[in-house]
């Protein structure tokens, strides 16, 4: 079985015959119904005489079929907080900036706190980023102060702690963090921060910022220890 | 001196309407008159749509969600400038289509990847169309067990202009003249790669539909 060389033809309809090349040419105007009746009889007249065009034919509209009915991949669960970040930050980006166009007050949005921690967190938990997930959204919707809290997963050694940062003092339109979470991360090798800010001038919604805050890690033997203090809120997108 | 504002041709949404009601010309309005909750109602009605669209041309998931919220960053910095007489959601497909393009021409810096993805283009584009009807091919049958996957591998083998429009018009359901819109494209030549897409596609898919 070879190529089709495009002799083979068939009069149809009082019309001019199709020739083979001339189908394959216009197969997609044929299936999408952009040709005149005429034209959509004779190239139906050719796909029922001509074996390999009219085997074509099904090919193409089976193998659609099946592609619009692959099945649709869906965000992942840190997608819309992750966007949200983002926003948040843009947000915050145009008010330093300003109607001036210049960048008065960047650097100095800057410093959430010192976060002290030691020795942390043992972590039994398998799965923690759902259970963090659902932390953040709880903690997102509570209103500041709140408690620090910490999802039940994961449990705390005796003399963990995790400081509540300060309120940022170059940046005017965030209010104080309303939570701290401690996650593992990598099975509990490392620590990470996730503090959530409310912003007062914001109004609630999907898009109340949420910050993500890197780890900072001491060297050293023993459990890893939280070091030093966080850098810019909008370093970390 | 205060410049003149453009005329807006959409009228602005009543405020006893839900946005989920309004169509996206509507919920563009109010997040131009200051709702800010619109915006979160454009990224739920689009975000899945163009997550599917980015993957289906770049065939990297993780990469995917990146640009997608690329798309939206950029969708929220400049939606002031946008033409409200045209579609939102073309708007989004040509930014998030442009996006795409770029992360695959950035992966084809390599000289060699760059010179075979031009031989391939130009042989897409310029070789006769073809049809081998190998019905008889009992070597294949096993393929039939991964339809599917086999079909995602079909869509991933075509040539990187053919499969964008491929994905436009197969899987977002897109009307060529839109398709001639985001892509940048006159219609003919939309209709031209479509044709060829669909021609490459039934040679790849053909031996598992038999």
């Amino acid at each position: 079985m070879g190529y089709m060389d495009g002799t083979q033809s068939f009069a149809g309809h009082g019309g001019r015959p199709v020739r083979c090349r001339e189908f394959l040419d216009a197969h997609s105007d044929f299936l999408d119904g952009l040709l005149s009746e005429g034209e959509a009889a004779r190239f139906e007249l050719h796909r029922e005489v001509c074996a390999s065009c009219g085997r074509y034919d099904r090919t193409v509209r089976d193998g659609l079929q099946l592609v619009r009915t692959l099945p649709e991949i869906e965000p992942s669960d840190d997608f819309l907080p992750r966007l949200q970040h983002r926003i948040y930050h843009l947000e915050d980006q145009r008010a330093l900036v300003g109607p001036s166009g210049r960048l008065p007050a960047l650097l100095a949005v800057v410093v959430v706190a010192a976060v002290a921690a030691s020795p942390l967190l043992r972590s039994s938990a398998s799965a923690p980023e759902q259970g963090t997930t659902a932390a953040l959204e709880r903690a997102e919707q509570t209103q500041p102060p709140a408690p620090r809290q910490a999802p039940r997963d994961w449990q705390l050694s005796s003399g963990a702690r995790a400081a509540v940062p300060t309120p940022l003092p170059a940046a005017p339109r965030l209010a104080p963090p309303s939570a701290a979470v401690l996650a593992p991360v990598d099975g509990g090798e490392y620590l990470r921060l996730r503090t959530i800010h409310s912003l007062d001038s914001y109004p609630a919604g999907p898009y109340s910022p949420l910050v993500y805050g890197p780890p900072r890690f001491a060297d050293g033997p023993g459990a890893p220890r939280l070091a030093g203090a966080w850098t810019s809120v909008s370093a970390y997108d | 001196m205060s410049k003149a504002q453009p005329i807006r041709k959409t009228a602005a949404p009543s405020p006893a309407r839900p946005l989920g009601e309004l169509d996206d010309s509507g919920v563009v309005a109010a997040f131009l008159g200051g709702e800010k909750r619109a915006f979160s109602e454009l990224v739920s009605r689009y975000h899945t749509r163009l997550l599917n669209f980015i993957y289906r041309t770049i065939g990297d998931r993780e990469r995917a969600e990146d640009l997608v919220q690329e798309t939206f960053i950029r969708v929220y910095r400049h939606l002031h400038r946008f033409d409200q007489s045209k579609k939102f959601s073309t708007w989004a497909y040509t930014i998030a289509g442009n996006l795409a393009k770029n992360e695959l021409r950035n992966r084809s810096r390599n000289p060699l990847v760059l010179f075979q993805t031009i031989r391939n283009s130009w042989d897409s584009d310029h070789r006769p169309l073809e049809w081998e009807d190998n019905t008889y091919r009992p070597d294949d049958l096993y393929r039939k067990r991964h339809l599917k996957e086999l079909v995602d591998q079909a869509v991933a083998q075509l040539p990187e202009h053919h499969r964008i429009v491929f994905v436009l018009r197969e899987m977002q359901g897109k009307t060529y003249e839109e398709i001639s819109d985001i892509t940048g494209v006159n219609l003919g030549t939309v209709k031209s790669r479509l044709n060829r897409a669909r021609n490459n596609f039934a040679q790849l898919i053909a031996p598992v539909l038999d």
